[in-house]
């Protein structure tokens, strides 16, 4: 399983990732794994969701996946930044698997909250190998009795 | 004040992209229902808004601007009942062809905006007030509508946050409309409106004033234990 690592700067999953199976190279064409940043302020939240965009951008013209990883704080929050960026992210997943899903393209988001870069990666590894796409999984943050999102 | 089952509205609701297909029916239907209204708008269209009701004010107002939400600011004047962020844009694009401008634009107006507005309108929003966000169906997913998708989805975060922080002083909720019989939509050719339409459970395009008869009632006291909530008004096409 070949990765590409962009985003958020992240020792610990990339080593995950590795003992997980996956190759991490800078190749457009390998899946894409963004990390997106955690942000507090608005003034992050456009910056943010465009840096996530310009890497997707670039992955999906070389035809590759792209799985996200979303910190989870912003679906359980009363603060707006981190809520509409992880809301954000959700349905901008949604919308490019909608796009992609002629061409056979996934593209799924990890909401991570309590959990380990072991368990990170093994599912990241899932989702390169399921037949899943536009899907959001939560890790670490049961959202038993809440809205789904 | 509104607030209770069965008494009248009243108070000042601030609209939002007050000039738009949608917008202008949630004007003249809060207008309709008892509440003072002051639409909002950068299109000069908004000056016309005044002749929809005795209680409507218009304002040309730029939202993404700090001179523009203080402009709205002293127009409203005193306390505020209600907000209704309804101001958007489209900019549509496959993403590989999606310029980074029109991505940012797209997020900045639709999404950044409705936020600060939030942000500066918190302590003046009376007890029992509310605010309705209009998000849309697009947050589900909408293929060339990355930037509008994230856009409306943030805005259903928002919502979530502001339900939170805001109770129970405040409730705070959003509309995702669904294919909206507007001016944009009237532009579409024919085949490519009769298949969207063919989606849509209900067998038609939605008509303005049906989001706004959602918005009112949200704004409403009959929806007074209903905050934090998208209410999804499709015709179905959802499901």
């Amino acid at each position: 399983m070949r990765v590409r690592r962009q985003g958020r700067a992240d020792g610990a999953l990339d080593d995950a990732l590795a003992a997980a199976g996956c190759e991490l190279v800078d190749d457009a064409t390998a899946t894409l794994v963004y990390v997106v940043d955690d942000i507090d302020a608005l003034d992050a939240f456009t910056p943010t969701v465009a840096g996530w965009a310009s890497a997707a951008r670039e992955a999906v013209a070389a035809g590759a996946d792209v799985v996200t990883i979303v910190g989870a704080r912003g679906f359980d929050t009363d603060e707006p930044a981190p809520a509409m960026l992880a809301h954000g992210m959700v349905a901008a997943t949604r919308a490019l698997a909608f796009e992609r899903d002629r061409k056979g393209g996934r593209v799924n988001l990890v909401a991570v909250g309590d959990a380990a870069p072991s368990e990170v990666a093994a599912t990241v590894a899932w989702l390169l190998a399921a037949p899943v796409t536009a899907e959001t999984v939560h890790l670490g943050a049961a959202r038993h009795g809440r809205l789904p999102v | 004040m509104s607030g209770q089952p069965g008494t009248p509205a009243s108070g000042t609701v601030l609209v939002t992209g007050a000039a738009g297909g949608i917008g202008r029916a949630i004007v003249e239907r809060l207008d309709a229902a008892g509440y003072d209204v002051v639409g909002a708008d950068l299109a000069p269209a908004v000056d016309e808004l005044a002749w929809t009701g005795e209680r409507v004010r218009g304002v040309r107002a730029d939202i993404t601007s700090d001179e523009g939400r203080a402009a709205i600011l002293d127009a409203l004047g005193g306390p505020v009942f209600g907000l209704v962020n309804c101001a958007g844009i489209t900019r549509d694009a496959l993403l590989p062809k999606l310029p980074d401008d029109d991505l940012r634009l797209v997020l900045d107006i639709n999404a950044v905006a409705g936020a600060r507005l939030c942000e500066a309108l918190e302590n003046r929003l009376v007890e029992g007030g509310g605010i309705v966000n209009i998000s849309s169906r697009a947050a589900y997913g909408n293929p060339g509508q990355v930037n509008y998708s994230a856009s409306k989805g943030a805005l259903i975060g928002l919502t979530r946050a502001l339900a939170r922080r805001l109770a129970p002083r405040v409730r705070v909720n959003a509309v995702a409309p669904g294919f909206i019989a507007t001016e944009m939509t009237a532009a579409m050719p024919d085949d490519v409106r009769d298949k969207l339409v063919a989606r849509v459970p209900a067998g038609r395009m939605g008509e303005p004033e049906e989001i706004a008869a959602a918005v009112v009632w949200l704004l409403g006291p009959e929806s007074g234990y209903v905050t934090g909530q998208t209410l999804v008004v499709c015709g179905g096409r959802s499901i």
